[in-house]
C-alpha cells in the first residue's frame, strides 16, 4: 500500500524514510541516507542572500543595452519601415527589423511559424517589429520610437470561434494552417473517437453536460525575460538565457542565425521562476544575437513586465462542450468533449496543446468510451503556449465538475463516485495504452476525506459555507522527445577528481523546482557520499550532456534516472578499489555515509576518500556517464504518441471554503492537497511544490486572467493582474502519498505540475456545495458568483 | 523652487503613486521637488489650540498604528495597498493621488497603440466617448471620467476634515469635500505652487462613531474599486448625524451627508452624480434595518462607477449598496 506522510503530520524524518512497501512490491532501496530528507534546494542561499546571478545582473565590457520596438496594431501590413532616424540617433550602434532574419522558427518542428520580427504583416499587438542596440537602455528606448512603421490594418481575429471561418489567404496568419481546414485559421483539429459513445449514452441512467468558458492566464513568474547575447573574439555566440530547455533554443539559434550549433554556446542563468513561460525558444534571444553578431559586443535585453506579458505562452482561452454519462451506480460509461483553444499568434506549443486538452481526459476515471474533438486556432492575440499542467487543467475542471453533478443526480457523495471510477494500478488505457505504473490515488482521496472530517460536512454545511473535491492526473515526461532522434532524452556525465569533489554534469534546467539538489541527491545516495561533496553543472551547452530541458514535468523521472545510472558505475569502481585494498569480494561492498562497508563483515571498511584514491590509481579522474530513454510505450494510430509518459502522477485535493452571498466573493479556508508523487525524493520540495501548485491553481480559480480591449492586454501588470496575496491564500496541508513507481528514480514521479488541475474544480465543487450554483466560468470572479446566485434566486422565486 | 518651475514640478512625498505614473511617461514633469525632510509637515496629535491635525507628511502606517484618530481612519489607512507602500506613502499623497483608469494607467507603447486619451497625450475619452450636449451626442473630448481612488479621501470627508494648504500666497483652509471638484484631470482646487500642510479633524469627529468598507479584487495591494465612509451618531436609537462617502466611483468622492448640510461642489460637467436627488429623511429618525435599506438603496442608486477600473460598474454600483448597509449595520451596533 501507498504510504501517507506530508506537512500535517509529524515531520519525524526517521518516520518518513523507513523503508516503505507499496503496492509495487518492495521499493528501490531502503532504507535510504540522502533520498527522502528534507533537504533545503542547493541555491536556496543564493536567492536569498542576492547572490543568484541573473541575466539582468550581468555585465561585460563595451556591453550594449537593447530595446524591442513593438506592433501597435493587432493584425496590418506592414507598408513601410524607416530606421534612419532611429540610426542616426547617437549611441544607437545598431538596428535590426524583420529584414534581417528570414528563417522561421518554433519549439515543434511541425509550427515553424515564428519570425524574430514581423516581416509583411504583424499578427500581434505586442509583436516584435525591430530593435535597437545602443549605449544605454534610455537611448535605445529613445531610439524605438524613432523608427517609423506604417500599417495598413487587416481584420483582426480576436476571438477563437471566428477564427474557425473560411476566410481569403491574405486574412490567414499563417501560411501553413489544419489541412482538414485549409482555408481557415484552424492551427490544429484533434478527432478522436473510441467505444462506442453514442450507445454509451443512450444507454445511460444520468447524463451530465455542460459549456464552459476560460479566460487566458499568464504564468506570472517574478523575473521578466532578461538575456545578455555575446557574439565573441573567437567567432562563437555565447547566450545567457533563463531557458528552461537550453536545446531548443540551442537548434533554434542555429536554424535562424544560420550557423552550425557547435558555434553556439547557450548558457542558461538562474531561472526566477518558469512554469512553462521560459521553456520556447523566443523572439528576443535571436534579436539580441543578432544586435550581437552586428555588433561584435554583448547585448543585454531586459523586458519590463508589460513585454514579458506580451511574449506570453500562458494557459489557452478555451470553450468547452462536454458530456459524460454513468449508469445507476454512478460507473462512468463515456466522455464526449469538444473544446477549442484561443492559440493567439504562434504555433508554440499548440500542437501538443490540442491532444492533450482531449487525451489527458483519460484519467485518473476509466473512460470506457471517448470522443473528442479539439481545435487550436489561431488569433491575433498574444501567443498561448505551455504552462504548469499543459493542456490538461482547463478540461480537469470540466470533467471534475460534471462528475460532481452527476453525483448529485444519482444521490451520490462526490468522493464515493469518484471511487468508483478510478483507474486501477498496474494497468494499461484502452485505447490510448498509456501504461499506468503505481496509482495511489484512493489512499491519497481516502486521506484527504479523513483529514478534512468531509464525511460530516458534505452536504452539511451551513449555506454560504461549502467543501469539494477535485482530482487529476498528469505524466511524469512526455515519452517522446520533440525532435525525433534516437538519442537518449537525458545523458548526464559524473566527474570526481582527487579533490573528492563530485561534478555532475546536465542540462537539465533548474529553473527553481530544485532539479539541481534532486541530481545531487540521486548521486550520493548511490555513491553513498554527503551531499555536500556533489557539486552540479547544468548550465552550459558546451560541458553538459544533453537533456531535454524542464517542461512535461519530466526531469526527476529522466534526468534523475540517468544520473542514478552514471552514479552506479561510479559505485562499482569505489567497490572494486574497496575490493583490491581489503581483499574483500567487490559485490559484497555497501557505499553509504562516506565509507565503503563490506556487508558480510561491517568491521571492514575505508573510507569513501580512501577508495576514491585507489579508483583513481593510474587513470586520474573518475568519470561516467548515464542516459535515459522511454521504454516503448503506445499503440498506433495517428497522434497515439501524445499524453505517452512512462509514469502517471495522481492527485486528489479537497477545498473546504466560505462564498458571501451578497457579494460573490470567495474565501478558501483550508485545502486539503494529496499528491502521489511516487516517492518524495526531497519531501521539503515536494511540499514547496505542492504548495506553490495550489498558490497559481488558486489564481486561475478566482482572479487572475488576462482582460482584453481588441487586441490589446489590459492588464499586463502585476497590480491589473491579479496572483493571489498571502491574505488570499489559505492554509494548505501537504499530503504526500508514496507509491514507488517501479521506474522512476528511487521509485520518484513529477509533482510539479499535476497538483495544479485538481484545486480548480475543488473551489468550484466547494461554491456549490456552499451556495449551490455551478460555475461554468473560470475564474470565478465574484461578479459571476454573484451572477450565477442572484440567477438562482430568481429562477427558485419563479418555482424552478 | 516651485516658483521657478511653474508648471513644469511636481512635489514628491512618499512616491508610491508619483513615480509609477512617471515610469509609464505620464504627464510626467521636468522637476520633482521633495517634501521629505519637512518636519513639520510629519506632525500627527492636538495641537496649541487642541485641535486634532495629521501633517500631510505623516505615513499611512503611522495613522494606521495612531490609537487617537477616530476607529475609521486608522481602519482606513490600515487596508491601503500593503505593509510596504504603507510605510512609505503618506496622507498627503494619499489624498492627491491621481485619478485612476485603464486607458489611462498604462504604458507609453500600450497608449501610442490605443491612440491615446483625454488625461495624457490625447483628445478623447475612451470609457464615456460620447456625451449628450444639446440633446445631441457628440464625441467626448472634453470630460475625463478617471476614477478617484484614494481611501482616506472620502473617509476624512466623512468625518468633517478640513485642509490647510500653504503656498505663495499664503495659508488657506478649507473643507476636504470643497477640495475636491471637477473631472478626472481636473480633480481638486489646488492653487499653483501650493502644498497640503495639514487636515484638521472636527471635535465632533471624535464623538462619532466611524467606519471603512473596501471593495478590492485582493484583500491586498489592490486599489478600493469601491469605498464606502460612514460616520454615525445616535441619539437614543434615532440617527443624529449621518454622513456617508464613496470612493472609487466618480472623478471625486461623493458625499451623502443625510443632515444636509455639507453639500458637494458641483464639478460642472455633464456626468455629475448628484447624492442629494431623492435623499430619504434620515436625522431624527430610527436607524431601524428598513431605514439602513432606505440609505443603501438610495447610495446605491445615485452612484455611478465607471468601466475604467477591475470589476465591472454595475457589480460595483450594486456593491455600494451592500457596504452602505453593512457599515451602518455594524455601526449601528457600536462599530467593529
Amino acid at each position: 500500500m501507498p504510504t501517507i506522510s506530508g506537512s500535517g503530520e509529524t515531520k519525524n524524518e526517521h518516520q518518513l524514510n523507513k523503508g516503505v512497501w507499496t503496492d509495487n512490491g518492495p521499493p528501490a532501496q531502503a532504507p535510504f541516507n540522502v533520498i527522502g530528507k528534507r533537504v533545503p534546494l542547493k541555491d536556496a542561499y543564493r536567492k536569498v542572500t542576492g547572490e543568484g546571478v541573473y541575466a539582468d545582473d550581468m555585465k561585460f565590457p563595451g556591453m550594449l543595452h537593447s530595446r524591442i520596438l513593438r506592433a501597435t496594431q493587432p493584425h496590418a501590413r506592414i507598408l513601410r519601415i524607416d530606421t534612419s532616424k532611429a540610426e542616426a540617433l547617437p549611441g544607437v550602434r545598431a538596428v535590426v527589423t524583420g529584414a534581417d532574419a528570414a528563417n522561421r522558427f518554433g519549439v515543434l518542428p511541425v509550427s515553424q511559424d515564428e519570425l524574430s520580427m514581423a516581416r509583411e504583416k504583424v499578427i500581434y499587438n505586442g509583436e516584435p517589429v525591430a530593435a535597437v542596440a545602443a549605449d544605454t537602455e534610455e537611448i535605445a528606448e529613445q531610439a524605438i520610437w524613432l523608427i517609423e512603421v506604417e500599417y495598413e490594418p487587416l481584420e483582426a481575429f480576436l476571438k477563437p470561434r471566428d477564427s474557425l471561418k473560411d476566410v481569403a489567404p491574405e486574412l490567414q496568419l499563417h501560411d501553413k494552417v489544419e489541412k482538414k481546414h485549409p482555408n481557415t485559421n484552424i492551427h490544429k483539429a484533434v478527432d478522436q473517437e473510441f467505444g462506442d459513445v453514442e450507445g454509451s449514452f443512450k444507454g445511460a441512467e444520468c447524463i451530465v453536460n455542460a459549456e464552459f468558458k476560460f479566460d487566458g492566464i499568464s504564468h506570472g513568474f517574478t523575473e521578466p525575460h532578461a538575456i545578455v547575447a555575446h557574439w565573441d573574439a573567437d567567432d562563437r555566440l555565447q547566450l545567457y538565457t533563463p531557458q528552461q530547455v537550453p536545446h531548443y533554443t540551442h537548434r533554434a539559434l542555429a536554424k535562424v542565425l544560420e550557423l552550425p550549433m557547435h558555434r553556439i554556446q547557450v548558457i542558461r542563468t538562474m531561472v526566477g521562476g518558469g512554469f512553462g513561460g521560459k521553456s520556447d525558444p523566443f523572439q528576443h534571444e535571436m534579436i539580441a544575437s543578432l544586435l550581437s553578431m552586428r555588433t561584435r559586443r554583448p547585448v543585454k535585453l531586459t523586458m519590463d513586465r508589460e513585454e514579458t506579458f506580451l511574449t506570453g505562452r500562458g494557459r489557452h482561452p478555451t470553450e468547452g462542450k462536454l458530456a459524460m454519462a454513468f449508469d445507476a451506480q454512478g460507473k462512468l460509461l463515456a466522455l464526449d468533449s469538444d473544446i477549442i483553444i484561443d492559440g493567439g499568434a504562434y504555433g508554440s506549443f499548440g500542437v501538443v496543446s490540442a491532444y492533450y486538452n482531449g487525451v489527458l481526459s483519460n484519467g485518473p476515471y476509466a473512460i470506457p468510451a471517448f470522443r473528442y474533438h479539439g481545435k487550436r486556432v489561431y488569433s491575433n492575440r498574444i501567443p498561448s503556449g505551455a504552462m504548469r499542467g499543459h493542456g490538461s487543467v482547463n478540461p480537469r475542471y470540466c470533467t471534475e465538475t460534471l462528475i460532481d453533478m452527476a453525483a448529485v443526480k444519482l444521490g451520490l457523495d462526490p468522493c464515493d463516485i469518484r471511487l468508483r471510477n478510478f483507474m486501477p494500478s498496474n494497468t494499461l488505457t484502452p485505447y490510448h495504452k498509456f501504461r499506468i505504473t503505481s496509482n495511489g490515488i484512493r489512499e491519497g482521496l481516502a486521506e484527504a476525506m479523513r483529514r478534512s472530517d468531509w464525511k460530516s460536512k458534505w452536504g452539511k454545511l451551513p449555506y454560504g459555507h461549502g467543501i469539494g473535491v477535485g482530482c487529476a492526473w498528469y505524466i511524469s515526461g512526455s515519452a517522446l522527445p520533440i525532435h525525433w532522434n534516437k538519442l537518449p532524452q537525458s545523458t548526464v556525465h559524473l566527474k570526481i577528481d582527487m579533490d573528492g569533489g563530485v561534478t555532475v554534469h546536465s542540462l537539465a534546467a533548474d529553473i527553481g523546482q530544485g532539479s539541481d539538489t534532486m541530481l545531487a541527491q540521486c548521486v550520493a545516495e548511490v555513491i553513498g557520499c554527503s551531499l555536500e561533496r556533489v557539486h552540479v553543472k547544468s548550465a552550459t551547452t558546451d560541458t553538459a550532456p544533453i537533456d531535454l530541458g524542464s517542461y512535461s514535468s519530466r526531469v526527476t523521472f529522466m534526468a534523475g534516472n540517468a544520473a542514478r545510472k552514471a552514479a552506479e558505475e561510479i559505485r562499482a569502481k569505489l567497490a572494486s578499489a574497496a575490493s583490491k585494498l581489503t581483499g574483500q569480494p567487490a559485490q559484497y561492498f555497501d557505499l553509504v555515509n562516506e565509507e565503503v562497508i563490506c556487508r558480510t563483515k561491517p568491521d571492514v571498511r575505508v573510507t569513501f576518500m580512501e577508495a576514491l584514491h585507489e579508483a583513481q590509481a593510474d587513470v586520474g579522474a573518475l568519470v561516467a556517464s548515464g542516459s535515459y530513454q522511454s521504454p516503448p510505450l503506445g499503440t498506433q494510430f495517428k497522434g497515439s504518441n501524445a499524453g505517452l509518459s512512462p509514469s502517471y502522477s495522481f492527485s486528489a485535493f479537497i477545498c473546504e471554503l466560505k462564498v458571501d452571498p451578497e457579494t460573490g466573493f470567495v474565501q478558501p479556508i483550508k485545502i486539503w492537497a494529496a499528491h502521489d508523487c511516487g516517492r518524495a525524493l526531497n519531501p521539503l520540495s515536494v511540499e514547496g511544490q505542492i504548495e506553490g501548485s495550489v498558490h497559481m491553481g488558486l489564481g486561475q480559480a478566482l482572479t487572475e486572467q488576462l482582460r482584453y480591449r481588441g487586441g490589446q492586454l489590459l492588464n499586463g501588470n502585476f497590480l491589473d493582474y491579479k496572483i493571489p496575496t498571502p491574505f488570499d491564500t489559505p492554509e494548505i496541508e501537504v499530503i504526500i502519498v508514496e507509491s514507488a513507481d517501479p521506474e522512476g528514480p528511487f521509485g520518484a514521479k513529477e509533482c510539479g505540475e499535476g497538483a495544479l488541475a485538481p484545486i480548480i474544480p475543488a473551489v468550484g465543487n466547494a461554491i456549490y456545495d456552499a451556495v449551490g450554483v455551478r460555475m461554468f466560468e473560470v475564474p470565478m470572479t465574484p461578479d459571476r458568483v454573484l451572477k450565477a446566485i442572484e440567477a438562482k434566486k430568481r429562477a427558485e422565486a419563479k418555482g424552478e | 523652487m516651485a516658483k521657478i518651475h511653474a508648471g513644469d514640478c511636481d512635489f514628491l512625498s512618499g512616491g508610491t503613486d508619483l513615480l509609477p505614473n512617471y515610469k509609464c511617461g505620464l504627464n510626467a514633469h521636468g522637476h520633482v521637488i521633495s517634501l521629505q525632510h519637512i518636519a513639520e509637515l510629519k506632525q500627527i496629535g492636538r495641537d496649541s489650540k487642541g485641535a486634532f491635525t495629521i501633517g500631510a507628511g505623516v505615513t499611512l502606517a503611522e495613522i494606521e498604528r495612531n490609537t487617537e484618530v477616530p476607529r475609521g481612519l486608522a481602519d482606513c489607512a490600515a487596508h491601503v495597498a500593503s505593509p510596504l507602500l504603507r510605510a512609505s506613502g503618506t496622507l498627503g499623497g494619499n489624498l492627491m493621488l491621481d485619478n485612476r483608469c485603464h486607458f489611462f494607467n498604462q504604458s507609453y507603447f500600450w497608449r501610442r497603440s490605443l491612440g491615446y486619451c483625454l488625461k495624457a497625450d490625447g483628445d478623447r475619452c475612451h470609457v464615456v466617448p460620447q456625451i449628450n450636449e444639446g440633446g445631441k451626442s457628440v464625441l467626448n473630448n472634453k470630460v475625463c471620467v478617471a476614477t478617484h481612488s484614494s481611501d482616506l479621501a472620502p473617509m476624512l470627508i466623512a468625518l468633517g476634515a478640513e485642509a490647510t494648504f500653504v503656498g505663495p500666497d499664503g495659508k488657506r483652509t478649507i473643507k476636504l469635500n470643497d477640495f475636491y471638484w471637477g473631472d478626472g484631470i481636473a480633480r481638486f482646487d489646488r492653487k499653483p505652487g501650493e502644498i497640503l500642510s495639514h487636515v484638521t479633524l472636527p471635535p465632533w469627529a471624535f464623538n462619532v462613531r466611524s467606519g471603512w468598507k473596501k471593495l478590492a479584487p485582493r484583500q491586498s495591494i489592490d486599489f478600493s474599486v469601491v469605498g464606502v465612509a460612514a460616520v454615525l451618531e445616535l441619539d437614543g436609537d434615532k440617527v443624529k448625524t449621518l454622513r456617508v462617502a464613496l470612493g472609487a466611483v466618480d472623478t471625486t468622492p461623493v458625499l451623502f451627508d443625510f443632515s444636509q448640510q455639507e453639500k458637494r461642489r458641483e464639478p460642472g460637467h455633464y456626468l455629475f452624480v448628484d447624492a442629494y436627488k431623492n435623499m430619504p429623511e434620515a436625522v431624527g429618525k430610527k436607524l431601524d434595518d428598513a431605514l439602513i435599506e432606505t440609505i443603501a438603496k438610495h447610495v446605491q442608486t445615485q452612484a455611478q462607477p465607471k468601466l475604467n477600473v477591475p470589476m465591472a460598474p454595475d457589480y460595483r454600483k450594486k456593491m455600494c449598496g451592500v457596504l452602505t448597509r453593512r457599515l451602518l449595520t455594524e455601526l449601528r451596533g457600536g462599530g467593529k
